[in-house]
């Protein structure tokens, strides 16, 4: 029974991080149509909910490899996939505070490394797991993403430079409705099916599932499609700003390259099974589409704090996850530790809410 | 190192990424050029220019579309 209601208070945590991640990465394919004006705000994460939650149906190759080649699986128990599903929560809203992209994967991987030094040792850590995971393809994916965009913006400004601007705004603006719409299916594919993963870890963990199984139970991938749904919906503004008109000041040209070629590389990816960030990829895109026109059109100074981020996400998660599952084990190796640290998770979590709602509302103001 | 990274697949991303992102790209633009131009050909009087610039638009939006289904292919053929 203990372990029951552990289970309950993973997958409940696992549905909590997939909100996190819908929420923090609405920015990823939304962004550029709303500083474009190729949709307007609401219209915009309207649209990426309903196809995340779309995408998430797609495809049920589950990533129940969450972690995997990465730790060794023998060591995953309930209490460390709780406590890097925490430490990974608590990343994402620190960078969402902060107005800054970072990996939601990533994140959740560094929470589960920490929690698993610390219950069984570095000896259970893959090292070369982690640098094949994450290590070059969270090099590889800006790297890519900005040269291909900077490629393909200077090509579509020589192919429609002599039009007139009004019909090719245009143009650029409805192309942005398709390419944000294939970027939300396949972030939806991405992303949904992690969090799948680690409920069908947490129940395979705790016997309700055959080891190895491939077999994901409908529940599963509807609540987890619900949740990254939800979290889209409800709209990380404060990177939405960031993404949209904090890095460059972007026309619809390059909004429509920077969403194509995100949607290029990601289905590249997925196709042959690279494992890269969809929130890397789009960074790039627009760092990419920004760079060509003009070096300088590119805040310089945001982007490095961005880079920071993205190198802190590992560390960071790792060391949450670690001091999580150090504190939980303080009471024990039943439910109550977990269920202290879910209770002050959550008090922290209204405490942001109910500052939130003091500030100013969110203006999703963001055209350029 | 060869363990650590699987080098083929990632060639494999490159090149895909690189003919995908062109591929979009070139399309697009073409179409949406074609769509301008069309439109300035119609207000000079040549209709027949402009109904050729109108259907080079229509082949570049049918590649685009077919690009769309493409892609959302490649994310059910994942499993």
């Amino acid at each position: 029974m203990p372990t029951d209601a552990l289970l309950v208070l993973v997958v409940a945590t696992a549905l909590a991080f997939d909100f996190t991640n819908g929420f923090h990465d609405t920015a990823n394919v939304a962004a550029t149509s709303i500083s474009t004006r190729a949709l307007p705000p609401r219209v915009a994460v309207g649209m990426a909910a309903v196809l995340n939650f779309v995408g998430a149906f797609l495809s049920l190759q589950v990533a129940a490899t969450v972690a995997g080649g990465i730790v060794e699986p023998g060591v995953v128990t309930l209490p460390t996939v709780f406590a890097g599903l925490v430490g990974a929560i608590v990343w994402n809203v620190v960078t969402w505070y902060l107005g800054l992209p970072s990996s939601s994967s990533h994140a959740l991987i560094g929470g589960m490394v920490g929690a698993v030094l610390v219950a069984a040792g570095p000896e259970s850590v893959l090292v070369d797991g982690l640098v094949g995971k994450v290590a070059i393809p969270a090099v590889v994916a800006p790297l890519l993403a900005l040269l291909v965009a900077g490629l393909c913006i200077l090509i579509a400004y020589r192919i429609v430079g002599r039009q007139r601007p009004g019909p090719v705004a245009r143009g650029f603006r409805l192309g942005q409705v398709f390419s944000g719409g294939l970027l939300a299916l396949a972030h939806g594919t991405n992303d949904a099916q992690k969090t799948m993963g680690v409920i069908v870890l947490a129940l395979v963990a705790n016997g309700d599932l055959p080891a190895g199984t491939t077999e994901v139970p409908f529940w599963v991938v509807v609540s987890s499609a619900a949740s990254i749904g939800l979290g889209t919906y409800s709209g990380g503004w404060r990177i939405i700003r960031t993404l949209g008109s904090r890095i460059i000041r972007m026309d619809p040209a390059q909004g429509f390259v920077a969403q194509g070629v995100g949607a290029a590389v990601i289905l590249a990816a997925s196709r042959v099974g690279f494992p890269l960030s969809t929130t890397h990829v789009i960074t790039g895109g627009v760092m990419g589409a920004g760079a060509a026109k003009r070096l300088s059109a590119v805040r310089w100074g945001v982007a490095g704090n961005i880079a920071l981020a993205w190198v802190l996400t590992l560390p960071a998660a790792a060391a949450t996850g670690a001091a999580v599952y150090a504190f939980s084990t303080l009471f024990g190796s039943g439910a109550l530790g977990p269920v202290v640290i879910a209770a002050l998770l959550i008090a922290g979590l209204a405490v942001i809410a109910i500052k939130r709602v003091r500030q100013t509302p969110p203006a999703p103001e963001l055209v350029t | 190192m060869g363990t650590i990274l699987d080098a083929g697949a990632l060639l494999e991303v490159v090149w895909a990424s690189v003919a995908a992102g062109l591929g979009i790209t070139v399309a697009a633009s073409v179409g949406i050029a074609s769509v301008a131009r069309a439109g300035t050909e119609r207000r000079a009087g040549r209709t027949s220019r402009a109904f050729g610039w109108t259907a080079g638009a229509v082949v570049a939006a049918v590649i685009c579309l077919a690009a769309v289904v493409g892609a959302v292919l490649v994310m059910t053929a994942k499993g």
